[in-house]
């Protein structure tokens, strides 16, 4: 199955997916509000913490386009997540640009220079390779004995498999053959000004290129902070609810968050000794 | 030459049916639309986008096959008309055993599609209906319609 | 037979030419499109003015055929009954098949199951 019909409204799980404008309409003063802060400013950090958290959702759907490609849906997250926070740490509204089209780019680049950097294959895997020649060979036997082309479902029946295989395996060659799938965007109408930003994000791309590796600096983080970092964003959790996950008090949880993101910022920011 | 006609009978149409609604052709309310660059180098993946659709929607693999090829024919046509920097867009909409879609892109005035072509004969070939919608003088577009043989 | 390169191929149409006895097999391999054809066309065309008995299109792993490349095989079809040479495709699978068959023009073109086949006339 092709990666855009993956990110289909419906599929994408609706309320975090097509969100409209609105939904960030009560961050962009925070947005102002954050920029203008002197770097060292301690308010800083509890603003930048409330953008990452209230846009969230932006980053899971940029992720959700680059699902079904062997990498963990998880991780994809995670890897948007930093490209907001960059995208929160360095926007600047005096440059007259809105956030949401100065963090699309930012977070894509973010997860295709991820991908870049796993040297993913555009290999079609085995396996749907072998469902194909399958459905070749199923092919004419079908539609001899039905007058007429198989449907998915069908041919998912006659080869005992499962419906979502072999649309997979229909969809395969063309999926992966078309490098520019990564430029295609798909979005549910309604969610109206997202759209427009995320169909016209593209040209900005260019321009977003990240020096810093992420995935080695959440690595890095020990394993309970790590845990904190995820169910605050990528589980949408409270501060209160993870302390009880955890087992730790809501206090300890903020200072944690606090000090893991500031850990995590600091080794965004400097670019890996090469 | 070129008549109104076929937004008009869009509006006039039910409300799952993909018409021009109040906000123009550009605005047009599907369930599923891509939007890409008016770039020839896009195209595949819109058409990937159409067929599968249409093998979710279980069209059997021939009625995939035209679709795909449809689509295709609708977006080559289209996109050298697109205003320099222009949006390719389409949208989709399955009911009742059949998919519409709605291709088009921003023109400028005079833009005009051809349909004396072998491509235009194919795409017609191709669907059960098509319709160049061209009352929107900063638009353009295609509605195609694929009905399902159903079993 | 398709090979693993096949599938992972980086340009949407590759194209290969061998020439033996007089005969010429292109074989194509990806997608037939609009982007694609204006290079195909050029290369149809050089094999043409070469004058080969026998010009094989094999198009067996050809994916996707568009109106602009069906356009192109009728007119390396006038090209070739022009310049007296045997023009064959070899198509059985649905990607070829289909577009040829839902715009009638299947019975203007020899088709052959393999490329074996073809030369065999």
């Amino acid at each position: 199955m092709s990666e855009a019909a993956r990110a289909l409204p419906g599929r994408a799980g609706g309320s975090s997916g097509s969100r409209n404008e609105d939904s960030y309409e009560h961050l962009v003063p925070m947005l102002t509000e954050h920029a203008g802060l002197d770097q060292d400013d301690p308010r800083r950090e509890v603003l930048r913490d409330r953008l990452v958290e209230g846009y969230l959702p932006l980053a899971r759907h940029i992720a959700r386009r680059f699902a079904q490609r062997g990498e963990p849906q998880e991780d994809l997250e995670q890897v948007a997540t930093v490209g907001l926070i960059h995208a929160v740490d360095r926007f600047s509204p005096e440059r007259g640009s809105d956030f949401l089209s100065y963090a699309v780019p930012t977070i894509t680049g973010e997860v295709r220079r991820y991908f870049r950097d796993k040297a993913w294959s555009t290999r079609v895997p085995r396996r749907l390779k072998d469902l194909r020649l399958a459905i070749g060979s199923a092919m004419p036997h079908l539609s001899q004995e039905l007058n007429r082309a198989p449907t998915a479902g069908e041919l998912a029946e006659h080869l005992q498999r499962s419906r979502e295989e072999v649309l997979e395996a229909l969809e395969a060659a063309n999926a992966y053959r078309s490098s520019s799938l990564d430029d295609m965007l798909v979005d549910d109408p309604s969610s109206g000004r997202l759209a427009d930003v995320l169909g016209s994000a593209d040209a900005e791309l260019e321009q977003v290129e990240h020096r810093e590796t992420v995935q080695p600096a959440l690595r890095k983080l020990p394993e309970r902070e790590r845990t904190i970092v995820m169910l605050r964003f990528f589980g949408g959790m409270t501060q209160t609810q993870i302390a009880e996950r955890v087992g730790v008090s809501q206090m300890h949880v903020s200072r944690l968050l606090t000090r893991t993101l500031a850990t995590l910022r600091a080794d965004l920011s400097d670019p890996p000794a090469s | 030459m070129q008549t109104p006609e076929p937004q008009q009978r869009d509006r006039s149409s039910t409300a799952t049916d993909p018409g021009t609604g109040s906000g123009g052709l550009a605005e047009t309310p599907t369930p599923v639309e891509v939007r890409v660059h008016a770039d020839p180098a896009l195209i595949p993946s819109v058409r990937a986008v159409a067929a599968d659709l249409a093998a979710r929607a279980d069209f059997d693999l021939d009625a995939v096959s035209d679709l795909r090829m449809a689509v295709d024919e609708a977006c080559s046509a289209l996109v050298p008309l697109a205003r320099e920097g222009g949006q390719l867009r389409c949208g989709f909409a399955m009911s009742d055993g059949r998919i519409d879609v709605i291709c088009r892109v921003p023109v400028t005035g005079d833009a005009a599609l051809r349909q004396d072509t072998f491509g235009w004969r194919v795409l017609t070939t191709l669907t059960d209906d098509a319709q160049v919608l061209d009352a929107d003088p900063e638009w353009l577009g295609i509605h195609l319609r694929k009905q399902r043989l159903d079993p | 037979m398709a090979t693993d390169d096949d599938l992972t191929a980086e340009d949407p149409l590759g194209v290969d030419v061998q020439r033996s006895n007089g005969a010429s097999v292109i074989r194509l391999a990806g997608e037939i499109d609009m982007l694609t054809t204006p290079a195909l066309r050029a290369k149809v065309n050089e094999e043409l003015q070469g004058k080969p008995t026998v010009l094989v299109l094999d198009m067996l792993s050809v994916e996707f055929l568009g109106s602009s490349g069906l356009a192109l095989l009728v007119e390396a079809l006038d090209e070739s009954r022009n310049r007296d040479v045997a023009l064959r495709l070899v198509a059985n699978s649905r990607p070829v098949s289909r577009p040829l068959q839902a715009t009638g023009l299947t019975d203007l073109f020899a088709l052959y199951p393999s490329v074996e086949a073809a030369l065999a006339g």
